[in-house]
Order: structure tokens, then C-alpha cells, then sequence
């Protein structure tokens, strides 16, 4: 069972809320954030984050858990699934380019690790392979299939 | 002989003939030269070592930390903020690189003699040196075969335009096309210089250090008496013993943000022009759905060009890469995000990089012990971007796409050619690109005008006798073209002038 390395709880909750509304279960293929723990897996890719960079991303976390405080009377956690969405949506596509830019930082963070997780990519069917069918190291330590 | 910090217990002290800091295209080779004329040569470096062995045990992600900087995503700050990758290993960003070789357009050259007084660096000059380096790195033309079907899907839509298009060259030998260049070749296929310039020092006697930062230039009369660093741990990067070498001639080979931070940080200014004019080749990644498979990770992500724009400063490449790195940046989120991330296998991409001939950037030391890098992309430059994205997009439509996604804020996707337009009709700004950059060039810049130039045209620094500078920094002008093959060149045609006046920088 891995452990927390760089949030605490309450960060890790928040981290938890966003991965679900980016990730949920469903759709084209099941596993979601949850299932596979995104908010864990992100919190362990940080472990090597240089100090000023970490401050960032625990920063935009706090800022989107409590900016709609102030718009929305309500935080982030407290938000219902598709207001979540609505309101993850409005940063990613807002006219600001530093609020965008954010955005984009906490969802490459918590997707990379997310979509290199081997149950997603099972779900995905996705399985990377080279051209050449005869031996390949690398395919075989990583425990994927060659083509053919 | 080759030592990093597991091999080491105590503290290093060494006296060679020259200290090179950094073993990316610049240092290796001019490792390999000096060592070949019999100097002792120590370099240090503060990435690691890695084998293909250890590439392979490790998912891209894990690439990104442990063989980039910053996780690969050192930021450029201004009006846009720029992604800018760059390597720290054995080897440098060789061992990350794509691959593609060029050698420096003639043009670029003779601007360099015109306008910046760099001697003895012709066309004809560099020729011998550009035939070495790619003798040495086996440097080969891509066939179709490499390619995958998202090298083959561009070249269609280009050829059906009628746009100049090839395969490009690249240094490596029996490719397995399985697309992982950028995250350390694990077929040992990609001949990044830690297989072929650094073993060939180290059988001449040279010594590299992994895992050792430079970290205190000592100077004392107008010379660099002493460099002062520690060897620290891969992982943690936390110092584990000192390192200090007492070199009688220093080469810094730290990159073309480093090298300049180094020097700053010490206090070395050389000339006002330290740090400045960086140039970066902005680019761009532009992808595209299709209906029929195509499964872009099978095959060389960058295996051909279209340069039918090249001479407007547009030059259209191939990349592509694993799922974990292209998916995030798909502008959707929740089931809809999720929906188009299971098109995966069905996504083409290319990239886009404009020489930035009007731009520029500066490097100076910032907080957190980094350097701080700021980028100015001129409104001229800025065009060339938009009009190659424009390009890409038309490609891909002729190429039979279902869609397009420019990456440019406020433009969620093209569904048909006639959306093109929109490039040119909206008032685009700089920060409306998610641009990255790969190329970074000139904060230390070489020529014969003295007050314009931190080195002259052999890379010898400006008020300090015994240092020379040789990476991608010298470069006066941004190339147009991806740069490794001019580093290397310039680095062993340097090296040589070094051997060549031994008596003057070596007593
Ligand atoms: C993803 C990617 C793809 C690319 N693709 C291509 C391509 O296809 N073709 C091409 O021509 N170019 C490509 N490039 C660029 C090319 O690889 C670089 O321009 C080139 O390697 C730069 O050479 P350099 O010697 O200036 O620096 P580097 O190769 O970066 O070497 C500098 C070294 O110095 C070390 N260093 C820095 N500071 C210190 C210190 N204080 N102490 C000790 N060591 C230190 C660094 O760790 C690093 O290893 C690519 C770059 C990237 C990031
Ligand atoms: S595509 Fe070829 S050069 Fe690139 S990593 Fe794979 S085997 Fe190496």
C-alpha cells in the first residue's frame, strides 16, 4: 500500500475531488481516478518536485478548492459532480492565460501518471509496441506484446 | 573511466589538464578530442549514468525525471509561458534528443562571418568537421519503412499538396521503431554521444564524473584556478562528498542555460552580453483525428519534414508520443475528456518550429537556486508559428482528417479545412500557443566585435585566459534547423584549435 509523500489529508482530498471531476468511472473505458487512486499516484510523482515548484502546485490546489468561495458560495469539495465539471471547465477554457495555465499543470500532473497506470492502460487496450517483430528488450521487460 | 556516486566514498580531488563541465554534445566531443591528443581530461556531470538496460525498466514518466531536468517541463517565462525541456545525464539531452541531424544551413554561416566577424567557419571550413561528427554518430536517411503511420499519413497529405516534404536524417543504427527517442533509446539504436564520443575519451584516458555538480569557479589573476562541486545523490540530489578540480584549462559545456547561470552565479560576467539573446525555435504540437488506425507509437516519432516553408523560417517535423504525455493536453475534461483519450490509437500528430531570428530571451540567476529564463517571441515570429499551425492543419485535412486541434486557446478543434481561416482572422497572441521549445541557442554568443561577443570565434572566453565555452550557447543566431550536428562540429573544430595552441592554454 503506497503512502502519502508530499500533501496531507486535506490536500489529498482536494487532489481526490479534482482527479474524479477530470477522470470519473465510465465512459469509453471504466476505471476512473478513483479506482485506480489518481490523487495517491499524483501525490507520489511530486516526491522529487523541486521546493518552489511543490509550493505551486499545492498553491493552485488551494486555489481551486477555495476561489469559488467567493463566486459560488461554496468550495470545491462542496460542489456537486456537474458543477465540479462546469467549474474545473471555466478554468480550462477561461480568457486568462494564468488561470489556464494552472489548470493545465494540475491536469498534466494527475493525468501522466494516471494514463501511465497499467490498469488504465489495459482498460484503454493500449499497448505499446515497435516495428520490428524479432527480439525487443524493451517490450519484454515492460511486459508488453510485440507486433507481428 | 567512467565514476558515479555509488563508486565513490570521499572526497574527490583532481588536477588534470582540463576540466570540461557537462557531457552533452559540446563536452563529449571535446572530451574525446583533447583526451585523443593525449591531455588529461576530467569532466564532470551532474546527471547520471544510464544504460539501455535501465531505460527500459522505466515508464516515460519516470524518463522525465530521472534523465530531464525538472521533470522536463523547465519553464520559460513572458508573455507565453514555454515548456522547455532539457537533459541531464550522461550524454545530455543526446541522450533524449530525436535523433535528427542537420548540418548548419550555409547562410547561417555566412550571416555569422557578415555579421558577427566569425573567422574560419565557411561552409568549406565546417565541411571536414560535419563529415567526422556524422562518421562518428552514424548518421543515416530515414527510410519510409521507420516511419509508422503517422510519418506516412503526413507525407500523404503533404504530397497530395504538393508541398516539399523528405525523410529525415538521423544518427542511429537498426532502429526498432517503438518511438521512446525522447525518453532514452532503449535498443541502443539512437547513437547519442554517450555511445560513441564518450567511450572513445575514455579509452584516450579521459575521466567522467556522474553525478557531479560544478558548482564554484575559482578565479585568481585573470584565470580560473579551481572548480568547486559536490557529488551528490541521483535520486535525492542531496550532496553526498566535495569534488574539486584544479584544472589548467576549463571548457564549460553546461548547455545553453547553464553555462551562462554558472558563470552568474560566480559572479563571472565576460561581457554584457552574457545571458542574452537566447533563442529557442518556438514550437508548436498540433494533432488530428482520423477514422483509420493508426497507432502513431509504432514507428520513428520524428522521422520526416516538410520544409516547402523553410525558407520563411517554418519548419514542419514529425513527433509523437506516449499516451501518459499526449493525453493530458487534450482540451476536454471528464467523459468527454475521456472519450476523445480512447481515440488514442486513432491520433496523428506533428510539430511545428519557426527560427526566431527577431526574438529573444535572457537566462539570469532567479530564486530557488535555478536560473530564471524570460523569452520576448517578436510579433514577426509569432506569424511564422500561426502560419505553420495553418499549414499542419491543411496537411492533415489533405491527409483526410476528421479534425484538427491546433492547440490555440478559444479554437477547440478545425472539423473542416475552410476553419483554417480562423488563424488568420482572430487576434492571436502569444499566449493563445501551448508552445514548447527545444533548441535553446546563444546566451553566450562567439564573434570577433568584442563588446557584442562572450567568446571569440573559437569559444575562448572574453577577460579570462583559460576558459572556453562550447555547447549550444556560442551560437549567434537561432539555425533554423535542429542544432546537435553544429554543436558537435563547432565543439571538435574548437577542441582542435585548443590542440593546436596546447603551448598558449596549457602551461
Ligand atoms: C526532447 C528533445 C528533442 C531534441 N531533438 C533534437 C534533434 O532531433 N536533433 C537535434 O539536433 N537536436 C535536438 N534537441 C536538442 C539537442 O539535443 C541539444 O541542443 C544539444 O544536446 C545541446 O547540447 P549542449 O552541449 O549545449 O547541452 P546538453 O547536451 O544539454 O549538455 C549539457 C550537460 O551539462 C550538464 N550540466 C549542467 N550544469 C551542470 C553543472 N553545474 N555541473 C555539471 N554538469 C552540468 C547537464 O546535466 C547536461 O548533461 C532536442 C532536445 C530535446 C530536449
Ligand atoms: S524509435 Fe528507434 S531510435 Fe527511437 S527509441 Fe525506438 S529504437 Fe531507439
Amino acid at each position: 500500500m503506497k503512502e502519502l509523500k508530499v500533501f496531507d489529508q486535506k490536500l489529498y482530498v482536494i487532489a481526490q475531488a479534482i482527479a474524479d471531476t477530470i477522470v470519473p468511472s465510465g465512459g469509453a473505458f471504466q476505471p476512473g481516478a478513483r479506482d485506480v487512486d489518481a490523487a495517491l499516484l499524483f501525490d507520489n510523482y511530486l516526491d522529487q518536485f523541486g521546493k518552489l515548484p511543490l509550493k505551486l502546485v499545492k498553491s493552485a490546489l488551494y486555489m481551486l478548492q477555495y476561489v469559488p468561495l467567493l463566486t459560488r458560495l461554496r468550495s470545491f469539495t462542496a460542489m456537486g459532480p456537474q458543477q465540479r465539471l462546469r467549474y474545473l471547465e471555466g478554468w480550462e477554457n477561461s480568457r486568462f492565460a494564468t488561470k489556464r495555465n494552472l489548470f493545465l499543470m494540475l491536469k498534466m500532473l494527475i493525468l501522466m501518471p494516471f494514463y501511465s497506470d497499467d490498469a488504465i492502460t489495459q482498460a484503454m487496450k493500449y499497448r505499446p509496441a515497435c516495428l520490428r517483430p524479432d527480439d525487443c528488450p524493451y517490450c519484454e521487460s515492460m511486459g508488453q506484446e510485440q507486433t507481428k | 573511466m567512467l565514476l558515479t556516486y555509488n563508486d565513490i566514498n570521499k572526497d574527490v580531488v583532481e588536477t588534470p589538464d582540463v576540466c570540461i563541465i557537462g557531457s552533452g554534445a559540446g563536452g563529449a566531443v571535446m572530451a574525446d578530442v583533447l583526451s585523443g591528443a593525449g591531455l588529461d581530461v576530467v569532466v564532470m556531470e551532474e546527471g547520471s549514468y544510464y544504460t539501455k538496460e535501465r531505460y527500459s525498466k522505466y515508464k516515460p514518466i519516470e524518463s522525465l525525471k530521472i534523465l530531464y531536468r525538472d521533470y522536463g517541463s523547465t519553464v520559460i517565462m513572458g508573455k507565453a509561458t514555454i515548456i522547455l525541456p532539457l537533459g541531464r545525464a550522461i550524454g545530455g539531452t543526446t541522450v533524449v534528443n530525436s535523433g535528427t541531424c542537420f548540418r548548419t544551413p550555409e547562410e547561417v554561416l555566412e550571416d555569422w562571418a557578415d555579421t558577427y566577424g566569425v573567422v574560419k567557419a565557411s561552409p568549406k571550413e565546417m565541411e571536414p568537421y560535419f563529415e567526422r561528427v556524422e562518421n562518428t554518430i552514424s548518421v543515416v536517411t530515414i527510410t519510409p519503412e521507420g516511419l509508422g503511420k503517422n510519418g506516412l499519413i503526413f507525407k500523404r497529405g503533404a504530397d497530395a499538396l504538393g508541398l516539399s516534404n523528405g525523410m529525415l536524417r538521423h544518427n542511429m543504427i537498426n532502429c526498432n521503431g517503438c518511438g521512446r527517442c525522447a525518453f532514452g533509446c532503449p535498443h541502443d539504436a539512437k547513437q547519442a554521444v554517450h555511445l560513441n564520443f564518450i567511450p572513445s575519451a575514455m579509452k584516450k584516458g579521459a575521466r567522467f564524473y556522474a553525478n557531479a555538480k560544478a558548482e564554484r569557479l575559482v578565479i585568481d589573476a585573470g584565470r580560473v584556478k579551481q572548480v568547486r562541486g559536490s557529488i551528490v545523490n541521483e535520486r535525492t540530489g542531496n550532496r553526498l562528498y566535495g569534488m574539486t578540480v584544479s584544472p589548467k584549462l576549463l571548457v564549460l559545456s553546461a548547455g545553453t542555460i547553464y553555462t551562462p547561470y554558472i558563470l552568474q552565479k560566480n559572479n563571472i560576467r565576460l561581457s554584457p552580453e552574457l545571458g542574452k539573446n537566447l533563442t529557442i525555435h518556438p514550437a508548436a504540437r498540433i494533432t488530428s483525428f482520423f477514422d483509420e488506425l493508426i497507432e502513431g507509437y509504432k514507428g520513428i516519432p520524428q522521422g520526416n519534414f516538410v520544409d516547402a516553408y523553410a525558407s520563411e523560417g517554418i519548419m514542419l517535423e514529425g513527433i509523437f508520443v506516449p499516451p501518459e504525455i499526449a493525453l493530458p493536453v487534450i482540451q476536454a475534461v471528464g467523459i468527454e475528456g475521456k472519450k476523445r483519450a480512447h481515440e488514442y490509437d486513432n491520433l496523428a500528430a506533428f510539430g511545428v518550429m519557426v527560427s526566431d531570428k527577431n526574438s529573444s530571451g535572457t537566462v539570469r540567476p532567479g530564486l530557488d537556486n535555478s536560473p530564471f529564463i524570460t523569452y520576448k517571441l517578436h510579433p514577426y515570429d509569432l506569424k511564422k508559428l500561426i502560419k505553420g499551425i495553418a499549414v499542419a492543419s491543411e496537411i492533415f485535412f489533405a491527409a483526410g482528417a476528421k479534425s484538427v486541434d491546433p492547440g490555440v486557446y478559444g479554437i477547440k478543434e478545425f472539423t473542416s479545412p475552410s476553419d483554417i481561416a480562423q488563424m488568420f482572422t482572430r487576434r492571436l497572441k502569444a499566449n493563445d500557443f501551448e508552445m514548447m521549445a527545444f533548441h535553446p541557442l546563444g546566451t553566450a554568443r562567439m564573434g570577433e566585435l568584442a563588446g557584442h561577443s562572450v567568446v571569440d570565434s573559437f569559444g575562448m572566453a572574453r577577460g579570462l585566459e583559460n576558459l572556453f565555452i562550447s555547447d549550444g550557447s556560442i551560437f549567434p543566431t537561432s539555425l533554423g534547423v535542429n542544432p546537435q550536428i553544429t554543436i558537435m562540429s563547432f565543439s571538435m573544430r574548437n577542441a582542435e584549435y585548443i590542440v593546436d595552441n596546447k603551448k598558449r592554454f596549457l602551461t
